[in-house]
């Protein structure tokens, strides 16, 4: 089964990322931060698609973008920002850093399938 | 120089009020506007989220009852959880239409604070905006200042919008 690595906050929205996801076949890591989120990657992979929150506490999900471009181990995992953020400033950045896609929230569960299992590697 | 009671002041809190209606609506909440607050012992659940940006900064409340906060949560979800998570999008979806207009903001992510009895007090002659619904009521507050001479542009569409997706 594809991995998946959701990087959020909320606990519901992971709640809700890995119901969505985990009926629809596929195995999920959560982690509440960046720094969580990094060592989750860098012990992982194998993980098809990191799924990021943006406005997270301790780490944000595009430095941790950033991070993940840093490490040989995580260089080319895909990954799908989801976010209330629309700024086109940080729309830019994520593609500079490699994102293959932004998901704007709230996102309906299958729309989030759609995008995961074209995105997904 | 800052100024606090203008037209754009004004303009800024409604983008607010016309955010926090779309959001609960995006969430299965219909909310319209009313008067007065909770008087209640019911358990409040309120999220603060600060911003700030060239021209404009400011702080922004969103407080409900935890009847009402779990009428627009998923399925298990926690009240805590869940009324920071929107005040995150609810910021998110300000956010979006001050870009529309010209004013590019920051911003924070929330703080959540639980009580009884809770109570705003505004330090400008600008009041919270308070909606009702069947499952109880919404209040939003918004408390921000602007540089003087600074006004919300013409909109322009943005990149994208709640719920779209952009593939890279």
């Amino acid at each position: 089964m594809k991995k998946i690595l959701v990087v959020d906050d909320s606990e519901t929205i992971r709640q809700e990322l890995s119901r969505t996801l985990g009926q629809a076949g596929f195995t999920i890591l959560e982690a509440r931060d960046g720094v969580e989120g990094l060592a989750t990657a860098t012990k992982n992979p194998d993980l098809a698609l990191l799924v990021l929150d943006v406005n997270m506490p301790v780490m944000n999900g595009l430095d941790m973008l950033e991070r993940l471009r840093e490490n040989p181990l995580t260089v080319s995992m895909p990954v799908l920002l989801m976010t209330t953020e629309a700024e086109d400033q940080l729309i830019e950045r994520a593609k500079k850093a490699g994102a293959k896609g932004w998901f704007i929230k709230p996102v309906k569960p299958e729309m989030l399938l759609m995008a995961v299992n074209k995105l997904a590697r | 120089m800052f100024i606090e009671r203008s037209e754009t002041t004004r303009a800024i809190q409604a983008l607010a009020a016309a955010a926090c209606t779309e959001l609960m609506q995006a969430y299965g909440v219909q909310l319209n506007p009313t008067l007065g607050w909770a008087d209640s012992d019911q358990v409040m659940f309120s999220g603060v989220m600060g911003f700030v940006g060239d021209s404009v900064r400011g702080t922004c409340l969103l407080a409900a009852a935890q009847g009402t906060v779990e009428a627009a949560a998923p399925k298990g979800a926690s009240a805590r959880d869940w009324v920071g998570e929107l005040s995150n999008q609810l910021v998110g979806r300000l956010k979006a239409k001050l870009m529309a207009r010209g004013a590019t903001i920051a911003v924070s992510t929330p703080v959540v604070l639980r009580g009884v009895r809770v109570s705003p007090l505004p330090r400008t002659d600008v009041e919270p905006v308070v909606f009702e619904s069947t499952a109880g009521k919404v209040l939003v507050w918004l408390e921000v200042e602007i540089d003087d001479g600074f006004q919300l542009g013409e909109v322009r569409p943005l990149k994208a919008s709640e719920g779209e997706l952009i593939v890279f």
